[in-house]
């Protein structure tokens, strides 16, 4: 470990700050907040999924495959608030697009009629 | 007495090559993403004040990237391609939301640590061609800030782990083959990590820990799908692996002064 004695001048202090700052940064993102949170530490931890499906008109109900329709289905961005509207156009014989994005505690779901 | 310390260029060196070979690799998911994103896909963008994924030239990027990383391999202007591979990388993230990930964000701190670590004073043309006075020793402390992202990384990873949702090896299941104990696996992940992120700061478990980053990436890769990903994450590692290996004992030993003097010869030859 690093001892006491190391640290002398202005330049030190420094450099020994953004060492604190390293492990301060993350530790204050992963305790504060819902998770998984944008910009936020994830790292395959396992937080939030997000998954779609549309209705046609004789009320069968088919699940979307969200990696032909997005670049990276990331947990931390927010499907519900545009992903329906950006659906429905995509499957001409839907009635009804919904989003629903599962994170730890809370399950938010969106439907728009097209 | 932190900033005054210096030690011998080679562990640093050899961090710069894997860290720019993994920096490719991380640039070519990126571009991946980008051409998916101006082709056909629904777009996420991040602020309306700032560039679009349509806005960027992929291939004036892709182009720009490329060269930074061989460049920063090669040792020549190892500081600004380092400087341009953080720029385009966070430009990158500041397109799309989905083009952001904890990986790329890793990569960008540790371009700054290697844009500082004068990591082109051996194994590299710069090196070669170009001789500098001193004693050819380089400053250790961007190799502590290189650590110590890196243990951060580590601790952290394995931190946001210890929850339900990993713990119950859905997502592990999820990315692997059937055969893989996925619970069990995850199970072993988090105090794995945490250890590796610890580990990096004892004398007596540095090394250790090491080999046991090793074989979690092995698995990784291995293991789980996204090879291209999880092989460039573990080079972005692996950089900084060197650095512990061979920690060094202040003041600067007889062999980090017997190494900086052989180097000064083999340049001079």
């Amino acid at each position: 470990m690093l001892t006491s004695g190391l640290v002398s001048s202005w330049r030190d202090r420094l450099v020994a700050g953004i060492v604190v700052a390293l492990f301060l940064v993350p530790a204050v993102i992963l305790l504060a907040g819902p998770k998984p949170s944008r910009f936020g530490f994830q790292m395959y931890s396992g937080y939030g999924m997000v998954s779609a499906s549309w209705e046609d008109r004789s009320g069968g109900r088919h699940e979307v495959e969200l990696t032909d329709h997005v670049a990276n289905d990331r947990a931390e961005v927010d499907w519900t608030e545009t992903l329906p509207e950006q659906l429905c156009p995509r499957f001409p014989d839907a009635v009804e697009v919904q989003v629903r994005r599962t994170q730890p505690g809370t399950d938010q779901v969106r439907t728009v009629s097209c | 007495m932190l900033t005054s310390l210096r030690v011998a260029p080679r562990p640093v060196a050899l961090g710069r090559v894997l860290f720019a070979i993994g920096a490719l690799l991380t640039c070519y998911e990126g571009g991946g993403f980008l051409n998916h994103l101006q082709k056909d896909r629904i777009t996420t963008p991040v602020s309306d004040w700032l560039p679009q994924a349509a806005d960027v030239s992929l291939a004036a990027w892709f182009l720009t990237m490329a060269v930074a990383c061989v460049l920063l391999a090669l040792g020549i202007l190892a500081p600004l391609s380092a400087l341009t591979i953080a720029a385009g990388n966070v430009l990158l993230m500041a397109t799309d939301q989905q083009l952001y990930s904890n990986h790329r964000f890793f990569l960008v701190v540790l371009c700054l640590w290697f844009a500082i670590a004068r990591a082109d004073r051996a194994w590299a043309v710069r090196a070669k061609v170009r001789r500098d006075a001193g004693d050819g020793l380089v400053p250790w402390w961007p190799q502590l800030l290189l650590v110590a992202t890196l243990s951060a990384c580590y601790l952290f990873a394995g931190l946001s782990k210890a929850n339900p949702e990993f713990l119950s090896g859905d997502l592990i299941a999820s990315l692997s083959p059937d055969w893989v104990p996925a619970q069990a696996t995850a199970w072993l992940t988090v105090p794995t990590e945490i250890a590796i992120g610890l580990g990096l700061w004892w004398r007596r478990t540095r090394r250790p820990a090491l080999l046991l980053g090793v074989l979690l990436h092995v698995s990784i890769v291995a293991l789980l799908g996204a090879p291209l990903v999880f092989s460039a994450f573990a080079l972005l590692c692996f950089a900084s692996y060197p650095l512990v290996w061979t920690w060094p004992t202040f003041p600067a030993g007889p062999e980090d002064q017997a190494e900086a003097a052989a180097i000064q010869r083999s340049n001079v030859a």
